[in-house]
């Protein structure tokens, strides 16, 4: 659907004008704060660089032992009756686990399928429609010491799986 | 967590390797795995920070906490056991908002912050409630409008339009927000008719 297209390329431009014009109106000194952030950005992505190499080295070898198309052609035959690409499963369960791991296969799959592909877009939105729910959770509840979490697992697991699901199909509708 | 997972890649992939004797393989993957992250990171870092730059600018003009406004109505409704202006009503605007626009880092702190404000009215301290988890299930679960680092990757990989999944998203991320509610409300009905019938 070239709707959609349009439409996702337009939110980009329209929210950096929104943003530029609403800080000039404001009287704002635009460029030195722009520049601010920017640094701070810069900054953020070089502290996530170790991490990267880590990942990046580990499912590359993992590729290049063999392991992962032997763990995808079982996959794949797993769940040959749904017609979901293997390659987003892994992904799809690295996810709830870690989100850098789980970047590590996206870009595994960007690499080898393209960015392109129905299995490359889906797996770009199932990026954003999953999150690493064992963490997070820690994280949260560790702060305020709560032990009992109750139903906050299988929430969050179902809603994550929705995602994965939803992904699929939103993909496929807007794509074909 | 990372630390087994990644140990447990490395050991995995290279045992693999010695029974398949895919020896040269593995070798190649280990030295050009650092050299791909480096150059990943060089050619994305300009997407990241510019739109960390346009974020700042977002922060100082007032349209975030604009939009922490705007979603405050919403929140209300969601948790009725709140005051309007409970502080942890509005960390959790903050920590919405921040997620819709993939500020992760800005959104944890308010997250957290949101807990502690819970946590100062729970009963049964050490369990978490009913808010609780539904504020952490919509959390992980979050709508999405911008996750930049995706954008940047696909960009760098060539593809012809990196920002075509941007709708795509925001739906999927609208479908999984929207079963996450669903099932917090159901989960947490069911937990409070097991107690009401154990209470007697």
């Amino acid at each position: 659907m070239g709707m959609a297209a349009y439409l996702s390329q337009m939110v980009l431009p329209l929210l950096v004008f929104a943003v530029v014009v609403q800080a000039l109106l404001k009287d704002l000194p635009v460029f030195s704060l722009f520049c601010k952030g920017a640094k701070e950005g810069i900054r953020v992505a070089f502290s996530l660089l170790p991490t990267l190499i880590g990942l990046l080295c580990a499912v590359g070898v993992l590729r290049g032992s063999g392991f992962l198309p032997f763990l995808e052609g079982l996959l794949a035959r797993l769940f040959s009756g749904t017609q979901f690409p293997p390659e987003l499963i892994g992904l799809g369960m690295m996810k709830v686990v870690s989100s850098s791991a789980a970047t590590g296969l996206f870009l595994d799959i960007l690499q080898n399928i393209g960015p392109d592909t129905l299995t490359g877009r889906v797996a770009a939105v199932m990026m954003g429609a999953t999150e690493t729910v064992l963490y997070t959770m820690s994280v949260y509840f560790g702060k305020v010491h709560i032990t009992d979490t109750r139903y906050t697992l299988w929430g969050a697991l179902l809603a994550n799986l929705a995602g994965m699901v939803a992904a699929y199909w939103v993909v496929l509708w807007f794509f074909g | 967590m990372l630390n087994g997972l990644w140990g447990g890649m490395i050991v995995l992939a290279l045992v693999w390797a010695a029974m398949s004797g895919n020896w040269q393989q593995a070798t190649e993957s280990l030295l050009s795995g650092g050299q791909e992250a480096v150059t990943l990171t060089i050619s994305t870092v300009g997407v990241m920070a510019f739109w960390m730059g346009i974020m700042e600018l977002a922060k100082e003009n007032g349209m975030l906490e604009g939009l922490t406004k705007a979603v405050q109505p919403l929140l209300r409704k969601l948790f009725p056991a709140f005051d309007q202006d409970h502080p942890a009503l509005q960390y959790m605007a903050v920590n919405f908002t921040a997620n819709f626009l993939g500020l992760g880092a800005a959104a944890t702190p308010a997250g957290l912050k949101a807990m502690e404000a819970m946590d100062a009215q729970n009963p049964h301290p050490g369990r978490a409630t009913k808010e609780m988890c539904l504020f952490l299930i919509i959390n992980m679960s979050s709508i999405e409008l911008m996750c930049m680092n995706v954008i940047a990757y696909r960009a760098q990989s060539g593809s012809v339009s990196p920002m075509d999944v941007v709708l795509p998203t925001l739906c999927a991320t609208a479908c999984s927000t929207l079963t996450g509610v669903l099932a917090a409300q159901v989960f947490g009905w069911l937990s409070e008719r097991k107690q009401r019938k154990g209470g007697r």
